[in-house]
């Protein structure tokens, strides 16, 4: 299984808002970033799932509004 | 019973409240027969023989609920799963769609079948989708053991049973379940009186008289000129949010009365930037639903995705958002200019690069939910088109003797102007109230 750090689950989120890795911290939530929409959510959670090899099941995915919320869930 | 109406608020809420404080000390769950016996008496005031219905579906979804919880089989589970969201949007068509259905293969094929004139079942629409979270979150393991009480009072909870917000069941239970909030708590029942207040004021005041005028409006829309319409299309839009959201302020309320905190359903919709933002600020509820539950999984079922893959699907979803609100062609315009409305949304978004003035984008996502909520009211296409006409001048600009009664409206509608654009909402007043009180205690 992959490993789960901040940085990876960091580096998608930042790929998928077009927001650059250093603007994105432990504490950032979708709420901070216009581009963090529903759109955004379900790329970023598919390409967790697909880096994790871990499955988050779709009543989860809309509560994974955090960097944290998604480290808690995969941990 | 509406929560407006003297009977609800002077006498069934107060003996209710009374029961729900003063039993728990009898049984460890007195306070779930208190709220179920008083959901049902509250649903049977509407129409006695359709309450059976809502009884039926609680008895067979917590049976398919528990099947599907204590099965190891997968498979099965899924199986399950399928048969019983199928059986209940199965039931909520009969109920709601089967006219509607009617009509349109005696229009395509030139028949003349009778219509069933069935009666619709009061809230059918809300406690079908609440039903349907409870049984993905049965099959996704979010929900462990539920007693039938339980079960009946999440689906029978009386302040979010006919308009919502649709709730899910691990919110509402640990809230029920909660022994501290079996007693009287006076900051939740001020709290809980003041919004009660701001809802009525909402209702009745600002909605109740924009409601006249809008019913004038739509009924001469042919003769309606450019102030007219406008006046028209923008008392509606208003009327329906301070309908809405008047009455989902009643029931926060109400519930915070029995110290049970109700998710947010509106955020100051009409301050949205965009269409994306609007449905992340009205009818929150409904849309966490279509996403949680209808637009995720398809986008997961898919083999590959790509983003136009994905806006067929935002497309579709809204369709059913539309039809959902009701058995009409309309609403499904409503839906689909929604669902292009966020499509333009993302397409902006990923192909162009740069933020436009915030008070431009909320002056056009205003102006364009406005437009199709017009489809929304509308009895029927040519009403629709005849508002718009309207509105774009095409009727005229005079402002005739239309106005000689009507006066007063202008007045509510700055009003309704002031409290929507200058005023923060309910649930921002709701989170400085319990802010203030965590720093007291600290």
């Amino acid at each position: 299984m992959s490993k789960i750090n901040l940085k990876l689950i960091i580096s998608i989120v930042s790929k998928h808002i077009k927001v650059a890795e250093k603007d994105i911290n432990i504490n950032s939530k979708s709420n901070d970033f216009y581009r963090w929409d529903s759109l955004a959510q379900v790329n970023i959670i598919l390409e967790i799932e697909k880096k994790t090899n871990k499955e988050i099941s779709t009543s989860k995915m809309s509560e994974l509004t955090s960097i944290k919320l998604i480290l808690n869930h995969l941990k | 019973m509406l929560f407006h109406n003297p009977v609800f608020l002077f006498l069934f809420l107060p003996i209710v409240l009374i029961l729900y404080y003063y039993t728990y000390k009898l049984s460890k769950f007195a306070h779930e027969y208190i709220l179920i016996i008083a959901g049902i008496f509250f649903y049977a005031w509407w129409n006695i023989y359709l309450s059976p219905i809502i009884i039926i579906s609680i008895i067979f979804n917590f049976y398919f609920g528990n099947l599907i919880k204590n099965n190891s089989h997968k498979n099965f589970k899924k199986k399950i799963l399928f048969f019983s969201i199928f059986l209940n949007i199965l039931f909520l068509a009969i109920f709601k769609y089967t006219d509607f259905i009617i009509e349109n293969i005696n229009y395509i094929f030139n028949t003349n079948l009778d219509l069933l004139n069935l009666p619709f079942p009061l809230a059918m629409s809300f406690f079908t989708f609440q039903t349907i979270a409870y049984l993905v979150d049965c099959y996704d393991g979010n929900i462990k053991k539920t007693r039938f009480t339980q079960y009946s009072l999440f689906i029978i909870f009386f302040p979010q049973l006919i308009a919502g917000p649709i709730v899910k069941y691990n919110h509402m239970m640990s809230q029920f379940d909660n022994p501290n909030n079996r007693s009287i708590n006076r900051k939740n029942l001020n709290l809980g009186l003041v919004i009660i207040l701001i809802g009525l004021f909402k209702k009745i005041i600002l909605a109740d008289n924009l409601a006249i005028f809008v019913e004038n409006g739509f009924s001469v829309s042919q003769n309606l000129q450019f102030f007219a319409s406008w006046l028209t299309s923008l008392s509606f839009t208003f009327q329906i949010y301070f309908d809405f959201s008047g009455y989902v302020d009643m029931a926060t309320g109400i519930a915070l009365l029995f110290n049970i905190r109700l998710p947010i359903n509106f955020n100051s919709p009409y301050k949205a930037t965009s269409i994306i933002n609007f449905w992340q600020k009205w009818h929150i509820t409904l849309g966490n639903f279509l996403t949680n539950y209808i637009y995720f999984p398809w986008v997961k079922s898919l083999k590959k995705v790509n983003f136009l893959k994905i806006m067929i699907i935002i497309f579709f979803v809204f369709l059913i958002a539309g039809i959902w609100h009701g058995p009409s062609w309309l609403f499904v315009i409503f839906g689909a200019l929604h669902g292009f409305g966020l499509i333009t949304n993302h397409v902006f978004r990923k192909f162009f690069d740069y933020k436009i003035n915030k008070y431009i984008t909320c002056f056009l996502t205003f102006n364009y939910v406005n437009l199709t909520f017009i489809f929304f009211r509308s009895d029927n296409l040519t009403i629709s088109l005849n508002i718009i006409k309207g509105m774009l001048g095409l009727n005229g600009f005079e402002l005739s003797n239309y106005f000689d009664d009507k006066l007063y409206i202008v007045v509510i509608l700055l009003i309704a102007i002031v409290v929507v654009f200058c005023f923060k909402n309910t649930s921002y007043l709701i989170d400085k109230f319990n802010q203030k009180i965590k720093k007291k205690i600290n």
